[in-house]
């Protein structure tokens, strides 16, 4: 390679470092591109509906008008009034669970 | 293949080893390339963040627009620069905090004011949520033009030190200011967010009982637990509004004569890096995150009628706090809520009277 100059170690050093810069700023790249095209994981508004006799309660998907203390119907089991209780957020991975819960 | 001789490759090398040290040591290029890797990166973080008040400014506007307002984005950027509050003397600290609370609702009730004509067929909660939403866009483009400035003051003076400070703080406001243009939403459709914890685990004690306002934006309960009559102080809900929770436990103390055994205050607060979300701690002191002038009033409150104060906090980071409530934040509300009743079968007895307000924004809780 480049005739005769096999034995150098001056200019293997070069080629070496040249490749290292080379890598490292392509490493460098490749990790800035990851960091920003990290995306938030996509989210659904739950709303938790209890019954204020009985304390049953269900979990059903966020319409807007909703907020906590709105009463949203009567209860199926004791004809109670049915209000909301809580809204919150979760990643839309986790399964949506609803019916009865404790 | 031989192509140069062993002679001139050495010679070659020499030559850029001895330009490499020239441009390195006697000259100021490594700095320009620096100012210009600093001053790139800087200017596209800041793009971003010009983008995000941009889209903060467009989910108002076309909220406006549901609401039938003309020239919304026209009337949203107005309101971007129009309100800003002048820090008081404070070499002359007589009085600071009553000067200071007079500024704030000045200028609250100015801002509402104009919102209020702005929207004038528009009900109290759905004009609270525009005037938080509007707060929060302001706030955001604040911290974009104060960025921009030392940006351009970096670029005009060559200041390779100040472009570099930018260029590494800049990630982290952007990840930091993210969420207020998510909480946007939640103020648009009414869903709860993080700080909306106190005011939750009010509606627990107060549930569906009457709702008196006793000082502007601010509602009371009573209720009897256990032979107590338990005050419940919150901001007035559904809407986005904090309430003045001081000013109404000064006006309660006083309408009670001072016959209170116990004032519990519950909020959310900042977590440190590490600790979980959703933590229930009990602390003593007014648990109220306000400049000043609220927390003060409680504090005089209590020592003026010797009133023991409980803190109940929820823990959170910042994003959460300001981010649609998450179900950790919803579930520790419960524990909040537990403890409280657990001071109140604690620390009282049968027949006193106790106060708990729930501290935060009343966005999406009556």
């Amino acid at each position: 390679m480049f005739g005769g100059v096999d034995s150098d170690p001056f200019l293997y050093l070069a080629i070496a470092l040249l490749v290292a810069f080379v890598v490292q700023g392509v490493l460098s790249y490749l990790s800035q591109r990851k960091s920003g095209s990290e995306q938030e994981r996509p989210m659904q508004i739950l709303v938790v509906v209890t019954c204020t006799n009985c304390g049953h309660s269900e979990t059903t998907n966020f319409t807007e008008g909703m907020f906590v203390g709105r009463v949203v119907g009567s209860c199926p089991k004791c004809g109670g009034k049915l209000i909301v209780s809580k809204i919150f957020t979760q990643p839309i991975q986790q399964s949506l669970k609803t019916g009865p819960q404790r | 293949m031989v192509l140069l001789d062993n002679g001139v490759w050495d010679q070659i090398i020499s030559l850029i080893f001895l330009v490499m040290f020239t441009l390195y040591f006697m000259t100021d290029l490594p700095q320009r390339v620096q100012i210009y890797r600093y001053s790139r990166l800087a200017a596209s973080k800041l793009a971003m963040l010009e983008s995000m008040v941009r889209e903060s400014v467009s989910k108002i506007a076309g909220y406006l627009s549901k609401l039938g307002v003309e020239n919304p984005q026209e009337i949203v950027s107005r309101f971007l620069d129009a309100y800003f509050v002048i820090q008081p003397v404070d070499i002359e600290p007589t009085d600071i905090i009553k000067r200071l609370g007079h500024l704030i609702e000045s200028n609250e009730r100015k801002f509402k004011n104009d919102v209020a004509k702005l929207l004038p067929n528009v009900g109290t909660h759905a004009r609270n949520n525009v005037a938080a939403s509007l707060a929060i866009a302001s706030a955001l483009n604040t911290v974009y033009k104060t960025l921009r400035h030392y940006y351009i003051v970096g670029r005009k003076y060559d200041n390779w030190l100040l472009l570099m400070q930018l260029s590494m703080i800049l990630p982290q406001y952007l990840r930091e200011l993210s969420p207020y243009v998510k909480a946007i939403d939640a103020f648009v459709k009414g869903i709860p967010i993080g700080d909306s914890v106190g005011p939750l685990v009010a509606f627990k004690l107060a549930g569906l009982s009457d709702r008196i306002e006793i000082v502007e934006d601010t509602v009371v309960s009573r209720v009897e637990i256990e032979g107590r009559t338990v005050y419940v102080v919150k901001a007035k809900g559904p809407g986005a509004t904090v309430g003045r929770p001081g000013k109404a436990v000064a006006k309660l103390v006083e309408d009670l004569r001072c016959n209170v055994a116990r004032i519990i205050t519950v909020d959310a607060a900042l977590k440190l890096e590490g600790e979980a979300t959703g933590e229930v701690v009990e602390g003593t002191g007014a648990a109220i995150g306000d400049p000043g002038p609220e927390k003060i009033e409680i504090e005089r409150a209590a020592v003026r009628c010797g009133v023991p104060l409980d803190a109940v906090i929820v823990k959170m980071s910042s994003e959460e706090a300001i981010k649609p409530m998450c179900r950790e934040i919803a579930e520790a509300a419960d524990r909040a809520y537990n403890l409280v009743l657990e001071i109140i079968r604690n620390r009282t007895k049968p027949g006193d009277n106790v106060i708990v307000v729930g501290v935060g924004n009343s966005v999406g809780v009556y």
